[in-house]
């Protein structure tokens, strides 16, 4: 591994390495943080194509900065009470089930293969795609049929939405396709190193019936458990970078507050294009680092 | 910063959880970045890192010469670990909340996530 500037060569290029890090991580974490993913998405791509990093560590260092990324704007959105905290819990139980066999798999069978894991980005980026072009459901369905197992949970809630003063009653419904889509969304956390918000926000939105603001805060607060159980497993398996790991976690962490604070300004639209046009991009590099011309 | 009053009806068992939880991950996430930026501002300092591409392993003897030697690359063991394990606090923190008020479908599903948890723990140190 040869990176672009030798953090080991000057303090100033110690210093100027690490604040670059934290930089791209601020922009990615900000993002991530305002439409609920946690943002390690986009900074693995940047890591391994653009800095030369392996995959490994970067999966490490960005499950370091979703963890970050989780913990500041998390706080701020339970202090808010938009996290539906029952539901995040109820969910979290398939997540990390999923994540720890994700992670399993890509510090033992998958650990020397980086082109299979730089080629299994590839659908989770697709697929991610595809589920933003969906449009998101900003209210709930108020004919959604009542799920008797989620009336039991009480995972219900009501959101009054801060832009118009509304409130607006939801009933979460079909707990069980939304158990394994949060269990697919840990198993692709655990392996690649990503938030898992890219499945949870939809399942929870477009499946389960909860408001977008709601499954955004919620999906935030539930990657958290999902990324620290993977940073352990990579940090116990030798495989954590620290210094690398340092800066994104700081940067991811600085764009999540700003993020949280200012979610009701953001022009969601603006973002899911912007979201789309970095994931293409990120796929297209990944496949051909997957295949080796890159 | 004014707090925000809470913008779902919810009940009492999510009333107590609710601040508890956020002070967990303030608190939690404060000291973890804390603990990183000391420690990338140590190993700035002295020159930036003795082997850039060295990777670090999670062990019980890590954190003990993070402890007892302090310096910039046991500082980012330290920031690191905390951060990790705050995320988990919370979840121990709902455990306790969900059994004091005998609420058991939730007690249940926390209990499961922290078992999960600590088998996670577990795998990773005898893998």
């Amino acid at each position: 591994m040869t990176l672009p500037i030798d953090p080991g060569s000057a303090w100033w290029a110690a210093a100027g390495l690490f604040l670059l890090l934290a930089a791209i991580a601020f922009a990615c974490g900000s993002v991530g943080s305002l439409i609920g993913i946690g943002g390690g998405v986009f900074l693995i791509p940047i890591l391994v194509l653009g800095f030369g990093f392996e995959i490994q560590l970067a999966i490490a260092a960005s499950l370091l900065s979703v963890v970050a990324n989780s913990c500041g704007s998390a706080a701020t959105y339970v202090e808010q009470g938009l996290t539906n905290l029952r539901l995040g819990i109820f969910l979290e139980s398939s997540t990390v089930v999923g994540g720890l066999l994700g992670a399993l798999l890509s510090v033992t069978l998958l650990a020397t293969r980086q082109n299979l894991l730089a080629l299994a980005f590839v659908p989770v980026v697709a697929i991610a795609a595809a589920l933003m072009l969906r449009a998101p459901r900003l209210a709930p369905d108020p004919n959604a049929p009542k799920s008797p197992f989620a009336e039991r949970l009480r995972l219900s809630g009501t959101l009054v939405d801060p832009t118009t003063g509304a409130s607006i009653a939801y009933r979460a419904t079909r707990p069980a396709p939304g158990l394994l889509l949060t269990g697919l969304a840990g198993f692709g956390s655990g392996l690649l190193g990503v938030g898992g918000g890219i499945f949870n926000v939809p399942a929870m939105n477009a499946v389960m019936n909860v408001p977008l603001r709601v499954a955004t805060a919620t999906s935030t607060f539930k990657i958290g458990v999902t990324a620290s159980a993977g940073a352990l497993v990579y940090f116990l398996a030798g495989d954590m970078l620290l210094w690398l790991a340092a800066s994104v976690a700081l940067g991811s962490f600085a764009g999540s507050l700003l993020a949280s604070h200012h979610q009701y300004r953001a022009r969601t639209l603006a973002l899911r294009w912007l979201f789309l046009g970095v994931l293409a991009v990120a796929a297209l590099l990944m496949a051909a680092r997957g295949v080796g011309v890159y | 910063m004014a707090t925000s009053p809470p913008t779902s009806t919810e009940d009492a068992t999510e009333t107590r959880l609710r601040p508890a939880v956020h002070r967990t991950l303030r608190v939690g996430s404060a000291v973890g970045v804390v603990l990183l930026i000391a420690g990338l501002a140590v190993l700035s300092a002295s020159g930036g890192p003795s082997s850039p591409t060295g990777t670090s392993r999670l062990s019980a003897s890590a954190i003990r010469a993070a402890l007892l030697q302090p310096s910039g690359d046991g500082l980012l063991v330290l920031g690191a670990v905390v951060l990790a394990l705050t995320p988990m606090s919370r979840v121990v923190l709902a455990t306790s909340v969900f059994s004091r008020a005998r609420d058991r479908p939730l007690l249940a599903a926390s209990s499961f996530v922290l078992a999960i948890l600590v088998l996670t723990v577990v795998v990773g140190v005898f893998a």
